[in-house]
């Protein structure tokens, strides 16, 4: 399970480095993500561009990532394409995470956000 | 330990046999590989010693043809030698030669060699009890899991074959046993009800809690808010859904499904469902020949506090088909494309067989689709139900 996280102006990004995430890897996924949270971390941008396929555990996971930040900070998830983003409207979650297509609109809309 | 000592030197043999002898270990002899490997078939020795040079078969080959035996217990291979140089060494190493005694033989050398011909085979001894112990355990997990799936199977429904449908499905588990499942029943003459369900994840805890919700949603009579008739029948799957959503967040931390639940009103043609994350239904309409994707979505069970769900309405004529299944088949390569079964790929399979029985599609699948090899080793569960109206 591959994190890889940077700073800058307040915001964490968080990059997936792992073409799927499954049963396999999901649940030290939700172990890491809960930890970053922890660390007050509250204006967080995931990037899964690299996820080429999701199953029904990892989205379990996401969603628990999600419970976990509640209301202290704000999660955006930025990059799913294909089959993701298939699974994400298929089960509405589109509705429940905040969805950027690329790395420049989370962050601007993280910026809009601030002022 | 029963060791046995082969060497063509007559003076040799009795030296090494008087130390070993001292040292509390029984010993044979032998005067080359020829008659060493005869005694090393008949007897049981835990370690050889053996001159390198010798008529008939050196101590290389007979190490190489020992190695090559597989006996059931590990021997141990002291190589006596006159010969340095690297080569030779690593030679030796590759035959399978464990450890080098130097000639003329030392007694306190010797002793020390065997010291650790003692660790390694007591190490071997252990590793292969816990081999054992590990076989048998695996042998009856196995047995066990195999005799779950097909209790798993038997429970689910039959194919119907009445006056009104005809049903047909495929399952086959992840590991063993599966979290999907599924099953249909007619709470009176006038309606089927059916759902099928996907358990996240897969394995034993997804599969009890697929059989406890297979066996049980049909009784629980609370998640459809009454008595079924014709005007509460309309919305039903809606309040079955926002029930059941109630049910597994309360009951349930670590899994949630995604499901297709309805209810076919068999007097008016008509079937009403709720779509809760589960892939695309499709619908076939037989009077226009012609295979449509639903695009319908909906919220997971038990993933979101008071989600929505929304009742969907279909109109059917004898002769159309409603498909659903799980997203597991995305996860498989065609056998007739080899490409995923997944969005428009699934769809085009689907349609090339979208006018057969559903027996025979379900037969076309299993036979044309499906890669043995891929079966024995899915990633996740496949489960596809088929429906005929007529």
């Amino acid at each position: 399970m591959q994190l890889s996280i940077t700073e800058n102006e307040n915001i964490t990004v968080v990059t997936v480095n792992e073409s799927r995430l499954d049963a396999s890897i999901a649940p030290e996924f939700k172990k890491q993500m809960e930890e970053i949270i922890n660390n007050d971390k509250d204006k967080i941008i995931l990037d899964i561009t690299e996820i080429g396929f999701m199953d029904s555990s990892s989205l379990g996971a996401l969603v628990g990532v999600l419970k976990a930040m509640g209301n202290n900070g704000k999660l955006i998830v930025c990059g799913a394409s294909g089959v993701v983003l298939e699974l994400f409207k298929l089960t509405r979650m589109d509705r429940i995470f905040t969805l950027s297509e690329d790395m420049a609109s989370a962050k601007q809309a993280f910026i809009a956000d601030a002022k | 330990m029963n060791i046995l000592v082969v060497d063509d030197s007559t003076e040799i043999r009795l030296i090494i046999k008087h130390y070993l002898t001292k040292f509390d270990h029984n010993v044979d002899l032998a005067v080359d590989g020829g008659e060493a490997w005869e005694k090393i078939t008949k007897n049981e020795y835990q370690v050889i010693i053996s001159d390198w040079k010798m008529p008939i078969m050196n101590g290389l080959e007979l190490c190489k043809k020992v190695r090559k035996a597989k006996f059931k217990n590990y021997i141990y291979f002291i190589l006596l030698t006159g010969m340095s140089g690297k080569q030779n060494i690593l030679d030796s190493i590759k035959a399978g030669v464990d450890d080098f005694a130097s000639k003329p033989i030392d007694s306190d050398e010797l002793k020390i060699r065997l010291m650790s011909a003692q660790r390694v085979l007591n190490l071997e001894d252990i590793l292969e009890k816990k081999n054992i112990a590990l076989a048998k355990i695996n042998d009856q997990l196995s047995t066990d899991l195999r005799n779950a799936t097909n209790t798993q199977i038997s429970l689910l429904p039959s194919n119907l074959n009445t006056n009104k449908f005809n049903t047909a499905w495929y399952y086959k588990p992840a590991v063993f046993v599966g979290g999907d499942t599924f099953n249909y029943f007619s709470p009176s003459p006038e309606f089927l009800v059916f759902y099928k369900i996907d358990i996240s994840g897969h394995g034993i805890s997804a599969a009890m809690l697929s059989m406890s919700l297979q066996s049980t949603l049909g009784l629980k009579r609370a998640l459809y808010g009454g008595p079924i008739t014709r005007e509460s029948s309309y919305d039903l799957p809606r309040v079955f859904a926002e029930n059941l959503n109630k049910m597994i967040l309360e009951n349930t931390a670590d899994h949630y499904l995604t499901m297709i639940f309805g209810i076919v009103d068999i007097k008016l043609n008509q079937m009403h469902y709720v779509q809760a994350g589960h892939p695309h239904p499709m619908s076939y309409n037989k009077e226009k020949d012609q295979l449509t994707e639903i695009d319908v979505d909906g919220f997971p069970i038990g993933l979101i506090e008071n989600a929505e769900y929304e009742t969907k309405h279909i109109d059917y004529s004898p002769g159309d088909k409603f498909i659903v299944y799980s997203d597991g088949i995305n996860e498989v390569d065609s056998a007739l494309t080899n490409k995923k079964l997944e969005s428009n790929t699934l769809y085009e399979h689907f349609n090339a067989i979208r006018d057969l029985s559903p027996t025979k599609m379900i037969d076309k699948i299993e036979n044309t689709w499906l890669i043995k090899d891929q079966l024995e080793n899915l990633p996740d569960d496949i489960s596809i139900l088929i429906f005929e109206f007529k």
